[in-house]
């Protein structure tokens, strides 16, 4: 017996929002948006 | 002079005694004893998984990085802890078994002032009969495991190509696993490479899990704040399930492995089985095999260890009921609720309890992920630790005690769908605090403005950013210290 999910109810990306998940510049500056908040996480959990 | 030994040179131990060693002067001595000769950065070793990078790339020799900054590097497994001493040899120490090939197999007693125990988790395949490299699944735990699974992964692709249907089988092995986030990284990574490969229509991809909702991760999962909304890390987790086709069996305790099928029981108490071309299942964790001994020789691992093996600390173990958890129970200066110089650091410390609710089939099976601690807690806490000795060191009993609650600390957690320059993905995904505190932040339990989520191919330069970073860290370079945990 088999009890396979799947989601066909979750929302899936858009062709715009794929896209711009691939793009090379939104996404240097969402690097640098991570790195930002990344750096802002590691120094609240350093005592 | 004092004399510190550590326990492991994971990511705890290690971070632990690069510290240690920068922190207090030449005169005190440093001693690492690991089994393995070589560092392994293990957030990696899901790319070796997919032959992605190789085994030299996730991992270096211990002993020069230890030669040149004066560390005593004993390449054994510690197997007794003598806290108190023992009757021939008055000071604490530790029994270890060396495992290098010029004195395998010698036993000796290595004598300290402290102890770090950072010996992270014993992998316990033998949970279930026919899990792991020695049964019918593969794994990436070790750089070995994994140099194995690319191997069986390339015939999956060979078999594809030749026009074969192929089922490939990745998750959990036990209903008491952690590490959710690893497996859901090879997932995707497999999905990756067989979309690139161009075989990705012949194969089946299932995810077969203990959490109740994709997304939990063993944290009862995350409700990431996104432009004012609340994103339930579920949705977040089921929509790339969707998106790349994946499968899932959830709320699954993988009972047995026979070859080419995985036979389970769900919550409800449903039995199923699995049939599958390929598997990579992670074991569950378990406190590596170490006995403790008072002065006059009798067994005290109950008193030191949890019955997972798992060091106890100064955390809060009174059984409750889940409705009762608080993130107080979780520890703090990580010291040894038996001895006063032993800290536990990284995976090595027994947690208060879960942070999922856990669940029983009416078979009485429990299926519960047992609390993941990632890299970042675990190298914050080998710091920590390795503060205090510091300060103990230098100002005796008055030396400050640094703390390291999860309940107080983010997470960062990059999670790899998928490897490429240009078409790589990933999540990347914030978390305030581990522990969730809802006297604090209310029924969320975690701050929405740090706990955040977001995919795409900047996560996965990120991934790829902090495997350098880390490594060059790792090998004690030049202000590697200034690279936070
Ligand atoms: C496949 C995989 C992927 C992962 N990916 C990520 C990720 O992307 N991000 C993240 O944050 N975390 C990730 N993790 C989790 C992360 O690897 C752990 O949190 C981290 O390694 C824990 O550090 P540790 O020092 O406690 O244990 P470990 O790093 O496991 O180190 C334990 C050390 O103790 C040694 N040892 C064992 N037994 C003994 C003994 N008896 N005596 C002496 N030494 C002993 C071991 O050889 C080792 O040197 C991943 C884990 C896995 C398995």
């Amino acid at each position: 017996m088999s009890n396979i999910t799947t989601f066909p109810d979750a929302r899936v990306p858009t062709v715009n929002e794929v896209r711009a998940r691939r793009n090379v510049l939104i996404q240097a500056w969402r690097f640098a948006i991570l790195n930002l908040k990344m750096i802002m996480m590691v120094t609240k959990g350093h005592h | 002079m004092a004399r510190t030994v550590i326990l492991g040179a994971g990511i705890a131990g290690h971070t632990a005694a690069l510290h240690l060693r920068r922190m207090v002067g030449k005169e005190h001595e440093v001693v690492v004893v690991a089994p393995n000769s070589k560092w392994n950065w293990i957030p990696s070793n899901i790319w070796v998984g997919v032959g992605q990078m190789t085994v030299k790339q996730v991992t270096f020799p211990l002993a020069p990085i230890y030669r040149r900054k004066g560390i005593e590097f004993h390449q054994a497994l510690a197997v007794e802890l003598h806290g108190e001493g023992s009757a021939d040899l008055p000071r604490p120490h530790v029994t270890v078994r060396y495992t290098d090939p010029e004195r395998e197999g010698q036993v000796a007693q290595l004598e300290y002032d402290y102890l770090i125990n950072a010996t992270g988790p014993k992998l316990n395949f033998g949970a279930t009969p026919g899990l792991g490299p020695d049964g019918h699944t593969w794994s990436v735990c070790t750089a070995g495991h994994a140099t194995e699974t690319a191997k069986a992964f390339e015939d999956v692709i060979a078999r594809l190509k030749g026009g074969e249907h192929q089922t490939l089988l990745i998750g959990m092995g036990h209903g008491t696993c952690t590490c959710q986030g690893a497996a859901f990284e090879y997932t995707f990574n497999v999905e990756h490479e067989l979309v690139k490969e161009g075989v990705r229509d012949k194969a089946e991809i299932i995810y077969i899990t203990n959490e109740a909702q994709l997304g939990d991760f063993g944290m009862d999962g995350m409700n990431f704040g996104h432009k004012g909304d609340i994103i339930p890390s579920q949705m977040f987790t089921e929509s790339l399930f969707q998106e790349r086709g994946v499968k899932a069996i959830m709320s699954a305790h993988v009972e047995k492995v026979e070859p080419g099928v995985v036979y389970y029981e769900q919550v409800d108490g449903n039995k199923g089985e699995q049939q599958f071309d390929f598997a990579m299942l992670l074991p569950p964790f378990r406190g590596v095999d170490m006995a403790a001994f008072d002065m006059d020789g009798n067994d005290v691992t109950s008193t030191v260890f949890a019955p997972s093996g798992f060091m106890k600390v100064d955390a809060d173990y009174t059984p409750k009921p889940y409705e009762e958890w608080k993130a107080s129970d979780w520890p703090k200066t990580y010291q040894s609720v038996a001895y006063g110089n032993v800290w536990a650091a990284g995976i090595a410390f027994a947690p208060p309890h879960q942070m999922s609710r856990p669940r029983t089939s009416p078979n009485g099976t429990v299926i519960a992920p047992a609390p993941p601690r990632t890299g970042m807690p675990s190298g914050v806490i080998g710091r920590a630790v390795a503060q205090t000795i510091a300060g103990r060191i230098k100002n005796g009993a008055a030396g400050k005690v640094h703390t390291a609650s999860m309940a107080d600390m983010g997470a960062a957690c990059i999670a790899s769908a998928g490897k490429g320059w240009r078409t790589g993905q990933a999540a990347a995904m914030t978390v305030f605090p581990i522990i969730p505190d809802k006297e604090k932040y209310g029924e969320l339990g975690r701050d929405t403005k740090e706990t955040y989520g977001e995919i795409g191919l900047s996560a996965h330069w990120m991934k790829v950013m902090l495997h350098y970073l880390f490594i060059y860290k790792a090998k004690a370079r030049p202000l590697w210290y200034l690279i936070p945990e």
